[in-house]
């Protein structure tokens, strides 16, 4: 498979109808968990560029007259505490945790794969400086870590991307470094080398490849506990500032008013709840697909 | 949007004026619920028959917003701190529940003229907790710590560049000469910070005074481990049970008073009402407004609210544009819908400010509050040159109730087009950037700022000094309006050189005219302050500056 998968290693097999991507699509279907949480993602995706123009209120049109309305047909999920619209503010609010964590993860995927390429490949020295450096990143919990970079680099939310990264850094580096390892000695990599190949065409167009379904599955699996990680600073006061309507600011400011009004805490609350579940469930799917140990 | 909002300023001016009435503009807080709905109930109204109190063998455990910083009344500038040393240590002036001064170990004074001399007559028959009497002695070497310029603590400044020498005329008996002449003296040896110590504990120094107060207090000091509890224990010696050394009347009931309070800091505020509610503490302070709805419905738990001197202020530094155009400052304040404000960010726990002191300061004098017109605001902006607005930012420590209050002040300053960004910091590196700072005000970097004020003293000294004299710009004091005005300076000091009540009262009212007038900061509430208790707890309340009041706390079976 991870053969297959190498472009010039399928050419001689284009005949057949399996090519590894229809048969990835064919497994992928089989999990039905993994599908509709690919919908609803799809969905999301969608809602974030289209929130603006569906809401029913504006993120900031306060109403002093309804302050802290449970649910009703004109506010879906009630007010909160300034009477604007809880419905609205959620939805304009997709946005910025996606963009949260496809940003901070597709960060972390590039300097990770390409630290773990270059450890992996080249060994000695420069893997035991990167792989050391790493396990520091892994001694302290993901959270933690990320509170000690935003409190130096200071709060909001370039700067929540910046710690979600870093704390999502070492994971792909190792993985990727696993499977270099795995790889570079492998029979067409040496032949490679054979023909003259340099290191930057092999690291790129003959190891990485193999590594690509490993890092998707990671890929999607990270992006659910960063959007996690940057909706906790944010409720902790150190990502987006108020009135910016992110979940975990939401959560916050409604955490003060739970024992009276449920609805400003619960909504928030079940739409990071529903979105880091589509993420990791679309991660499982992925992986049951993609890892070619397991056989349907 | 403009048809509703002034609907609801409609709607508001009525609760107000509801609230108002009910306060008959008497000086006395009296129990109101300042959103204008039923009167809140207050445990004062609770009566205790003869020997039902079983509160000094009780142990009862307090739940405070947040934990004590120091045991050092010098070196005290938290309310809380003050509450607890309040008990443990006697002034020799003090409050009584509505903030009228007492005497407490001293009976009486004498001053001269000039209010430079003052014969303090001190109080007979009374020991420290630990065995030391009270006497002149110990009253001098009181007032020689508060005189102490090298004493480097919070609250130094308070006395120590006014007194000048202590000199002991009897037994019981000194006489204080001061610096200059100083007015607000017996006020000020009324603030907490002016609580009498053991002159064996100051003789050990300041780390004693920290660690292990001792005082002629109704409490003694058990233990107080940082971050966990303080414990106090009952004194049954102590003098305001006697209605001998008292003079007449015992100042508090005989079976009032705890076995012994354990006060634990807990700063998540829905912590403290479960607390409560399931019986693990007897009493919560402060109560966070938005549970008081639903703990008054709670059969278990008795809401107390009064009227406080706490005045919420918007800070503005007059040094910078466009803060210093009187116009733009008077524009802002047209601006703000302060019934609103009470209403949506105090939960209705709050009235407008008529002034920039609390009614039951002392000297107080009303002025009408700015009404929220947003067409005035706008054309003062325009007349000062900024018809479309402009961009600023609002410093705080970020509290939920401070983000609140800012957000609030965000949404309300969007409408004349001012676009206000909220710098939320932490409490440390606020303090670093608005207080420790030694530069001129165009300097500085705070633009506006929301601060709480409670003058200690209940004199309106207190009140405006710190606020809005020259002297008082960081890093001295708070006058973070870096406001600058030569005839309010003159005016403050008059009031100062005096202890004619008659001529105090008319510098401060002209004091408080300018201010109003000129709008260095805007005044936005009177907060009322808040506690709650176990129901069958009496008598326990707050004293108007928000600090806690237990002296006649008691406990019914």
């Amino acid at each position: 498979m991870k053969d297959k998968i190498n472009t010039k290693a399928a050419a001689s097999e284009k005949t057949d109808i399996s090519t590894p991507f229809s048969e990835f699509v064919r497994k992928f279907k089989k999990q039905k968990s993994a599908m509709v949480a690919l919908v609803f993602i799809l969905f999301l995706v969608v809602l974030s560029f289209t929130a603006k123009f569906i809401a029913p209120y504006g993120i900031n049109d306060y109403d002093y007259n309804s302050i802290m309305q449970a649910p009703t047909a004109a506010h879906w999920f009630g007010t909160d505490e300034f009477g604007r619209d809880l419905f609205s503010r959620i939805i304009c609010g997709t946005g910025i945790s996606l963009s949260v964590g496809l940003f901070s993860v597709t960060i972390a995927a590039v300097v990770g794969t390409v630290l773990g390429l270059l450890g992996g490949y080249y060994g000695g020295i420069i893997d035991s400086v990167i792989m050391r450096i790493c396990d520091a990143l892994f001694a302290f919990p993901g959270i933690i870590l990320a509170i000690a970079i935003v409190a130096i680099l200071g709060s909001g939310m370039t700067n929540v991307v910046i710690a979600v990264a870093v704390f999502n850094i070492p994971k792909f580096a190792r993985l990727v470094r696993g499977n270099t390892l795995a790889t570079k000695n492998s029979v067409f990599v040496q032949a490679a080398r054979n023909i003259g190949a340099d290191d930057f065409r092999i690291l790129f167009w003959h190891i990485l490849p193999s590594a690509i379904p490993d890092i998707i599955v990671q890929y999607s699996m990270s992006i659910g506990s960063s959007i996690l990680t940057a909706s906790s600073l944010s409720f902790l006061g150190m990502g987006a500032q108020p009135p910016t309507p992110e979940w975990g600011l939401l959560l916050s400011n409604g955490r003060t008013y739970m024992m009276n009004s449920w609805h400003i805490t619960l909504f928030p609350g079940l739409a990071i709840f529903l979105t880091v579940l589509s993420f990791n469930l679309l991660g499982d799917g992925l992986r049951d697909a993609l890892d070619p140990k397991l056989t349907d | 949007m403009m048809k509703k909002s002034k609907k609801l300023a409609a709607l508001l001016m009525a609760a107000s004026m509801a609230a108002l009435t009910a306060c008959g503009g008497s000086s006395t807080p009296e129990t109101t619920a300042a959103a204008g709905d039923a009167p809140a109930e207050t445990t004062a109204a609770v009566e205790l028959a003869e020997g039902e109190s079983v509160s000094q063998d009780t142990d009862i455990t307090a739940a405070m917003l947040v934990d004590f910083t120091t045991m050092d009344p010098m070196d005290t500038s938290d309310t809380l701190s003050g509450g607890i040393q309040r008990l443990i240590m006697d002034g020799l002036f003090g409050f009584d529940d509505d903030m009228k001064i007492i005497p407490m170990l001293a009976t009486d004074y004498e001053a001269n003229e000039d209010a430079t001399e003052f014969t303090i007559h001190l109080r007979e028959g009374i020991q420290f907790t630990d065995g030391t009497p009270w006497n002149a002695e110990a009253a001098k070497a009181n007032f020689d710590r508060w005189g102490d310029k090298e004493l480097g603590l919070k609250r130094t400044t308070l006395l120590c560049n006014i007194l000048k020498s202590t000199e002991i005329v009897d037994d019981y008996t000194v006489k204080v000469t001061l610096e200059s002449p100083f007015g607000a003296f017996i006020p000020t040896l009324a603030h907490p910070a002016c609580v009498v110590m053991s002159p064996a504990v100051i003789a050990q120094g300041n780390d004693a005074c920290a660690t292990n107060p001792v005082g002629t207090g109704q409490y003694t000091f058990v233990e107080w481990i940082a971050g966990e509890h303080a414990t106090i224990a009952l004194n049954k010696d102590w003098w305001g049970y006697d209605p001998e050394i008292c003079g007449g009347t015992a100042l508090v009931d005989a079976d009032a008073g705890f076995k012994t309070i354990t006060f634990k800091p807990v700063a998540e505020n829905a912590t403290r009402v479960a607390m409560l509610q399931s019986g693990d503490a007897q009493l919560i302070w402060p109560v966070p407004t938005e549970s008081i709805e639903s703990l008054r419905g709670d059969a278990n738990v008795s809401v107390g609210q009064e009227e406080g001197i706490v005045v919420r202020y918007l800070m503005m530094n007059n040094q910078k544009a466009p803060f210093n155009d009187v116009r733009v400052r008077q524009a802002i304040n047209y601006a703000i819908n302060k019934e609103a404000y009470c209403a949506v960010v105090k939960n209705g726990v709050a009235t407008p400010a008529t002034s920039i002191i609390g009614p039951a300061v002392q000297y107080y004098k009303a002025n009408d509050v700015y009404p929220y017109d947003i067409e005035k605001a706008k054309a003062l902006l325009a007349e000062a040159g900024y018809p479309d607005g402009f961009s600023t930012s609002v410093m705080c420590a970020s509290t939920t109730s401070n983000l609140k209050q800012c957000e609030f002040l965000q949404q309300q300053l969007a409408q004349v087009g001012i676009d206000l960004q909220i710098n939320a910091l932490e409490s440390a590196v606020v303090n670093q950037k608005v207080q420790d700072v030694d530069v001129p005000g165009s300097e500085a970097e705070v633009e506006m700022y929301v601060i709480g004020w409670s003058p200690s003293t209940g004199d309106a000294d207190w009140g405006i000094r710190p606020l809005m004299a020259v002297e008082s710009e960081p890093p001295m004091s708070y006058n973070i309006c870096y406001y600058e005005n030569e005839e309010v300076d003159q005016l403050l000091q008059d009031a100062l050189s005096t202890a004619d009540d008659a001529k105090r009262a008319e510098a401060y009212a002209k004091v408080q005219d300018i201010i109003w007038e000129e709008c260095p900061l805007i005044s936005l509430a009177n907060d009322a302050n808040t506690w709650a208790t176990s129901k069958n707890m009496v008598d326990v309340k707050v004293f108007p500056d928000n600090c806690i009041n237990l002296r006649n706390g008691k406990m019914s079976k």
